[in-house]
């Protein structure tokens, strides 16, 4: 079973994060970036169906990927630390501001050559929150899918899914392979690399794939303008002492009539 | 002619307040455009659905009844987007952000090489070049991004609110025409839908408390959250809710979760602790009668929708809110 697991590295937004006007986006040259959280449960759920796996007939590979500049490889390792076998760095700078099809389409690529049984990615970035990469992929590439799962097992066919829906409500899906699921948070915990983990993944492989610009998918949106998300109708924001603060809200609490 | 097509969405036969909602926004892009308003409905024995929509617009309703549509099914639900965009040559395709929504839309924009815009939450229809520019928020809901789409084509998926009821479509005379939309389901599914269950047994139901005091990750950890927000919940004679971070990391069981994906609840009391306001969390929130915020980020998307906030340290503020809580009931 060869699973890939699409792992995107996202800048960290602080309070004094400055905002790039033209780009639509956050300024990007001094942010500090982590692997997007909804792909580090998706990589554990792949671990996990191959643990199992290769139990069974050994042939379990995990393959994390990921597009952008020469920084991802940090996340790559950080994958490779985790358990993945195998990395590829679909290299160049273009793909930081690509959209969600533009991407897909380069992913599609790499499916193409890797055939896997199955991808997983993160139900969506924690920076554009767009949960649409994972889905797309699967379009362009032909795959079942199914999105915001909360757990996964292997089936004969192909892969048994839950999805989470609203209101504590959960769908049972079955998918054949090759198929490919978004994961929602929370799916599972991320194990912590071991001093040996990290040692014995510097001898694992990160493959450098560079498209030819010819290649290069272009986004269909276009950002216009980014701002602080602004506000329905404005909080009343108490101050003071710890006292004063605490007076105020028990007096609040006697309006509202709740005590 | 072009046409807005909007793919709306039933629950137990009913359509949703959100595929109203999109009919609103779309008859505004139609406008903009000088398009027709097409509504899609999609499900088994519907007819009273489409009827009811039909009067709340001036569009075409598409009906697609079939029994095998009564549970959702992407290769289904798909094939029956697929007929409609087959019959009316769609600008724009509007879809609700839900976990029909979030599993189908992104499919058929790739499917029609298309931009695809998620949850957004407002529409700004104008002069200038864009014609259509889409609000949605990233980074948690910390800011807010506008999207457009050059090549003047998108499906789009907005979060419930997006148009208020006010904007709504009124019932109208003049109301649309109902049609049955023919279409083939595929054979073999590659995605089955096996079954539907639902964790409400877990005993906690959040959406019958008057008061609800919620913890966010910004408490800290399991410990701490047995130490402050539990005490004050007592106090207070109030349920305990958490965020999803806290859930996630095992600090409490999932059935305290509020949010889109938990419990939507309507307390005349919210009061988040530490919890900075991610889009889901806010949909589940959000129509509290009364909304109290502790949180030392002031830019916390939880003062977008908070009545009443304090920026400052809730180990400071709780223990010493539920002490002067607990003197007062003991008449001190």
């Amino acid at each position: 079973m060869r699973i890939l697991v699409f792992l995107r590295q996202v800048p960290r937004l602080r309070s004094d994060t400055p905002l790039d006007e033209t780009a639509g986006w956050i300024d990007l040259s001094k942010a500090k970036f982590d692997p997007n959280s909804y792909d580090l449960f998706a990589l554990e759920a792949a671990l996990r169906l191959t643990d199992a796996s290769q139990t069974a007939d050994g042939s379990g590979e995990v393959v994390v990927v990921s597009a952008g500049p020469k920084r991802v490889v940090d996340a790559l390792k950080s994958a490779l630390e985790i358990g993945a076998h195998r990395a590829i760095h679909v290299f160049g700078d273009c793909y930081e501001a690509m959209d969600s099809l533009a991407l897909a389409r380069v992913f599609r690529t790499v499916c193409e050559s890797e055939k896997p049984d199955l991808v997983l990615t993160g139900f969506m970035s924690d920076d554009g929150n767009a949960a649409a990469l994972g889905p797309m992929l699967a379009e362009l590439a032909d795959f079942a899918s199914a999105t915001g799962i909360v757990a996964i097992e292997a089936t004969a066919a192909g892969y048994r899914v839950e999805r989470e829906l609203e209101g504590g409500a959960f769908e049972v899906v079955d998918l054949d392979r090759p198929a490919l699921a978004t994961v929602q948070s929370g799916i599972n915990e991320v194990r912590y690399p071991s001093l040996k983990d990290i040692v014995a993944a510097r001898k694992k492989r990160i493959d450098t794939l560079e498209l030819p610009a010819a290649e290069l998918p272009t986004s269909a949106t276009s950002l216009l303008s980014v701002a602080p998300a602004g506000s329905d109708g404005a909080a009343t924001l108490l101050a003071g002492s710890v006292d004063e603060i605490v007076s105020q809200l028990v007096a609040k609490l006697d309006e509202l009539r709740v005590l | 002619m072009a046409a807005v097509l909007v793919i709306t969405e039933l629950v137990a036969g009913k359509l949703r307040d959100e595929s109203f909602e999109l009919v609103a926004l779309a008859e505004r892009l139609a406008v903009a455009h000088g398009d027709e308003v097409v509504s899609l409905v999609i499900g088994a024995g519907i007819s009273a659905a489409g009827q009811t929509l039909a009067k709340r617009t001036s569009g075409r309703v598409l009906l697609a009844d079939d029994s095998r549509l009564g549970d959702y099914g992407l290769e289904n639900y798909r094939a029956v987007a697929r007929a409609a965009l087959e019959r009316v040559d769609a600008r724009f395709v509007l879809m609700s952000a839900t976990p029909i929504g979030w599993d189908l839309a992104p499919r058929l924009a790739a499917g029609l090489d298309v931009a695809y815009i998620g949850s957004a939450t407002a529409l700004e229809c104008g002069g200038g070049d864009a014609k259509a520019v889409f609000t949605r928020r990233v980074f948690g809901g910390k800011l807010e991004t506008r999207v457009a789409a050059p090549a003047g084509r998108a499906v789009v998926t907005f979060d419930g609110g997006a148009a208020s009821a006010t904007q709504g479509p009124a019932q109208r005379s003049d109301g649309g025409v109902v049609e049955e939309l023919s279409f083939s389901l595929p054979s073999l599914a590659r995605a089955r839908f096996v079954e539907r269950r639902s964790s409400d047994g877990a005993g906690v139901d959040l959406t019958k408390a008057d008061v609800i005091v919620s913890g966010g990750r910004g408490v800290g950890d399991a410990a701490k959250f047995a130490e402050v927000i539990v005490p004050l919940a007592d106090a207070l004679g109030a349920a305990v809710g958490a965020s999803r971070p806290v859930v996630d990391a095992g600090w409490l069981p999932r059935a305290h979760q509020v949010g889109s994906s938990g419990q939507v609840v309507k307390p005349k009391l919210y009061v988040a602790c530490g919890i900075s306001g991610a889009v889901q969390h806010l949909a589940g929130m959000k129509n509290a009668q009364y909304i109290v915020a502790i949180n030392r980020d002031a830019r916390a998307p939880i003062y977008q929708v908070a009545d009443l906030g304090v920026v400052a340290d809730l180990h400071e503020i709780l223990p010493a809110l539920t002490q002067a809580l607990s003197k007062r009931a003991a008449g001190g």
